[in-house]
């Protein structure tokens, strides 16, 4: 190899680490950021909203079904959140089966699988109105099972 | 005649074979239609992780933007069309260094652009979904068709677990699959274009992509058991349509594909075991005539173990090709007419933050010598007539933002076809093809 290329290269070389040092330091000055600090609340209306689906049994069956579908992958099997599509995600999945989800109403959960919120996945357009309510459904059942 | 097909048609799968330097990869598209990063799908693209393989199963669908949406009078959704096309933009540009200068050609080589692609993909319906790439290649010049992957797709229950199941019409075996184990998705995920590659490789690794057209069936079930039935039929992307007797390379009847997987995780630990492969039997040239016959048997390993911010991943396959090269053996192209061919990959990522990537691979290329099948020819041929080669891949990659990717890549190669040193019999060794490869690869 020629001097004069060998010189091109090593300088290639040598900007390519000082970015990636740069970004190992950028990496280091963001990594004490607490990704919880900015709380999920559903609007007050979403509160008003009343499950039509609210003991029917069949339906908690079928968002089971939902459930472990798409949603296990970053909730975990038993809404822990600790699903493996979830564990590089920032803030990580919900703990469905904690005080801090199972408190909100049922019309919440379902404003907040409707709409998402990066990193959660919108589902209105992907789940109807019933499957999300059937989903509500059985994220109720995690807090039995706590 | 017959040698001239014989030739044609190990050039044209040699060629096709060393000229894909590119991947293709998941699409800023999807990021606008889900209304989620990069990160939700993968470590550091294009490599997918637990969500994107669910995003890909699901036939692309899941969307988060407003749609054009219509029911009839039965409540039956009859329209649910994105209101903007889910078009995107990639662009690679390289610098190559090889250790010492091909004969005759020039040395420390740009590419801009190596590859330039247009997608399209996203939600078509509710249920069905495309990933389609437009490729413009600068050695050919020209677009082309590249990856394309159209799904459909839904979910039920058996036996009271969850079952994804769907159907993927695709025009390059393995680009529909989930992981990064298979060929069309695999490391490296870029490469130079400009380097001499091993004269062999299997068919399955690049030799059929966007030369077939296939329809499969595929099903996850309780998100432990993946399995996926195809059949591939010749369609040669700037071949005579139909293939006639100036067709090479054409398929026999149909051609299947199968893939099964097991996947589980344990912990933070998630492990996948599969098997891969197809049988092909194909005319060298023209449709009449004895056949070639190429068997791919391929088990492939994925793992996976995030660390705090980071992430750990491998991946491994080894593919074991039979041949039975019949037309090929008769027309004079080969010394005896089942030589079979071996090929393994093995590579381990980490990746911090999503920014900052390592990986360090190992591949190795070995099978039954022929010297006619592997011909003796200046830096590309075997002295030894032996295609065995083997090296490693060492990569650094730096992503300033989750859309654009900065690498250096080192290939150094151990043996060359066949031999360490003078592997052409003109005195090149295996270590004047290393190279270093600088890319930027920009998505938008």
């Amino acid at each position: 190899m020629k001097k004069s290329y060998l010189k091109i290269l090593l300088l290639f070389i040598a900007l390519f680490f000082v970015m990636l040092s740069l970004g190992i330091s950028s990496i280091t000055r963001n990594s004490n950021r607490n990704y919880q600090s900015n709380k999920w609340v559903a609007p007050k209306d979403a509160d008003k909203v009343v499950n039509p689906l609210k003991g029917n049994a069949s339906e908690t069956s079928k968002g089971k079904g939902l459930f472990n579908t798409q949603c296990a992958t970053c909730h975990g099997e038993q809404g822990k959140g600790d699903g493996p599509g979830g564990l590089q995600l920032h803030p990580r999945p919900q703990n469905l089966s904690s005080e801090e989800v199972q408190k909100q109403t049922d019309g919440a959960l379902f404003w907040k699988i409707t709409n998402g919120r990066p990193p959660m996945a919108s589902y209105k357009y992907t789940f109807s109105d019933k499957q999300r309510w059937e989903l509500v459904n059985y994220v109720r059942e995690f807090h039995k099972k706590k | 005649m017959k040698t001239n097909n014989f030739i044609l048609y190990f050039l044209s799968i040699t060629i096709i074979v060393l000229c894909i330097p590119y991947r293709s990869f998941a699409i800023p598209g999807f990021a606008r239609q889900t209304n989620l990063s990069c990160k939700s799908c993968h470590t550091i693209f294009p490599e997918l992780n637990a969500f994107g393989r669910l995003f890909k199963l699901n036939g692309y669908t899941l969307t988060a933007v407003e749609t054009i949406n219509v029911t009839d009078s039965l409540d039956n959704n009859t329209l649910n069309l994105l209101k903007t096309a889910q078009l995107s933009a990639m662009m690679q540009n390289s610098y190559t260094n090889v250790s010492k200068t091909i004969p005759g050609t020039q040395n420390n080589n740009f590419a801009f652009p190596q590859q330039l692609s247009i997608f399209l993909g996203g939600e078509i319906t509710p249920r069905i979904g495309a990933f389609i790439q437009v490729t413009y290649d600068d050695q050919g010049a020209a677009f082309g068709l590249d990856n394309t992957d159209i799904r459909y797709a839904d979910q039920t229950s058996l036996a009271d677990k969850s079952l994804i199941y769907g159907l993927t019409l695709n025009n390059n075996p393995t680009v529909q699959d989930i992981w990064n184990s298979t060929p069309a998705w695999g490391f490296p995920y870029a490469s130079s274009s400009v380097v001499p590659s091993p004269i062999a490789s299997t068919l399955i690794e690049g030799g059929l992509a966007q030369n077939v057209a296939g329809l499969g069936i595929y099903a996850l079930w309780n998100n432990l058991i993946y399995g996926e039935v195809s059949l591939y039929r010749s369609e040669k992307q700037g071949g005579p349509h139909p293939p006639d007797s100036t067709a090479s390379g054409t398929i026999k009847s149909l051609a299947p594909y199968w893939r099964l997987a097991l996947q589980f995780n344990a912990g933070q630990h998630y492990f996948e075991i599969g098997t891969f492969g197809t049988s092909v039997e194909m005319f060298p040239g023209g449709l009449n005539g004895l056949t070639d016959k190429f068997t791919d048997i391929g088990i492939d390993f994925n793992y996976e173990k995030p660390f705090g911010d980071n992430e750990f991943t491998l991946h491994a396959s080894f593919i074991r090709e039979n041949r039975s090269l019949a037309a090929t053996f008769n027309s004079g192209g080969a010394m005896g007419n089942s030589p079979a061919l071996n090929s393994f990959k093995v590579v381990g990522n980490y990746y911090i933050n999503g920014m900052i990537g390592f990986s360090l691979g190992y591949f190795m290329i070995t099978g039954d010598a022929d010297s006619l099948l592997y011909a003796p020819a200046a830096f590309s041929g075997s002295s030894s007539g032996t295609p065995d080669s083997g090296g490693i891949i060492a990569e650094v990659n730096y992503l300033p933002w989750m859309n654009t990717k900065f690498g250096i890549q080192y290939v150094a190669y151990t043996k060359f076809n066949g031999s360490s040193s003078n592997y052409d019999g003109n005195g090149r060794s295996a270590s004047d093809n290393n190279s270093v490869y600088v890319i930027a690869w920009l998505a938008f």
